[in-house]
């Protein structure tokens, strides 16, 4: 299984010796993390059903608040704005 | 939508651990002030699974102003994946956004290498991403799916 870097709910199934339809559930509760690919594929990292095993998942909890202040980053930075769309692109992506 | 600073701060820890669990290596977040008096975070997540050349990375920085009765409304965002293993990156974005509303009429727009370092377009247009949760999975599908990222189905914005 190691050399698998994710896993599909079939494969899960089958080593917890359970239904499909129950990791499914298990995903759908968030009690399994996955990451949703679409409606109907899930893939879960072998790391993360190895956190899952061991009973390691991490609950939710609030991010620390700074109590200094500091500058604010520029989201982007080192990025070049695009140049000016040609007038009918814009009528397009309106 | 606006949120409290208290809201803001379950978010930012959520999004931590949502990666976390899924088997990333994630720093304790901060939720900053900036001198701005705005609120905003930037998270790395070195990803499970291949680390030749090195793992992947994945980033979210977000930005979040003021609003009425103290809350915050996320205004600016990033969220990049660079699959080092693999050699491309994916990444959604919204940041200066007069700019690019007045250059390409959207305020959003995303970013496709196929080839890490060799885009094809420097900027793609976007759809706005509506939490951190949903761009950070849609990053992790491209990153567990081995191929193409579909960047020539992409509209480029020049």
């Amino acid at each position: 299984m190691q050399d698998k870097p994710f896993l599909s709910p079939n494969d899960i199934a089958s080593e917890l010796a359970v239904s499909t339809s129950t990791v499914l559930r298990l995903i759908h509760e968030q009690r399994l993390p996955a990451i949703r690919v679409s409606e109907r594929i899930y893939r879960i990292p072998v790391a993360a059903f190895e956190k899952y095993k061991a009973g390691m998942l991490e609950s939710p909890s609030p991010a620390r608040v700074s109590s200094e202040t500091k500058r604010r980053p520029r989201i982007g930075a080192g990025e070049s704005l695009p140049e000016a769309a040609e007038p009918m692109a814009r009528v397009r992506s309106a | 939508m606006s949120e409290s600073l208290q809201q803001v701060a379950s978010y930012v820890g959520g999004l931590a651990v949502y990666l976390r669990n899924l088997g990333a290596e994630v720093p304790e977040p901060v939720l900053d002030r900036y001198d701005s008096g705005e609120i905003g975070f930037e998270l790395t997540a070195e990803l499970p699974g291949l680390f030749d050349p090195k793992p992947a990375v994945m980033t979210a920085q977000e930005i979040w102003n003021p609003a009425a009765g103290g809350r915050y409304e996320r205004v600016e965002y990033a969220y990049d994946l660079i699959d080092y293993p693999a050699h491309r990156r994916r990444a959604f974005h919204m940041h200066d956004v007069s700019e690019y509303l007045a250059r390409l009429g959207v305020t959003a727009h995303e970013h496709c290498e196929e080839v890490l370092g060799k885009p094809t377009c420097d900027h793609y247009l976007g759809l706005p991403v509506f939490t951190g949760y949903d761009g950070l999975n849609a990053l992790l599908a491209f990153w567990s799916d081995p191929g193409s990222l579909g960047c020539a189905g992409l509209r480029c914005a020049r």
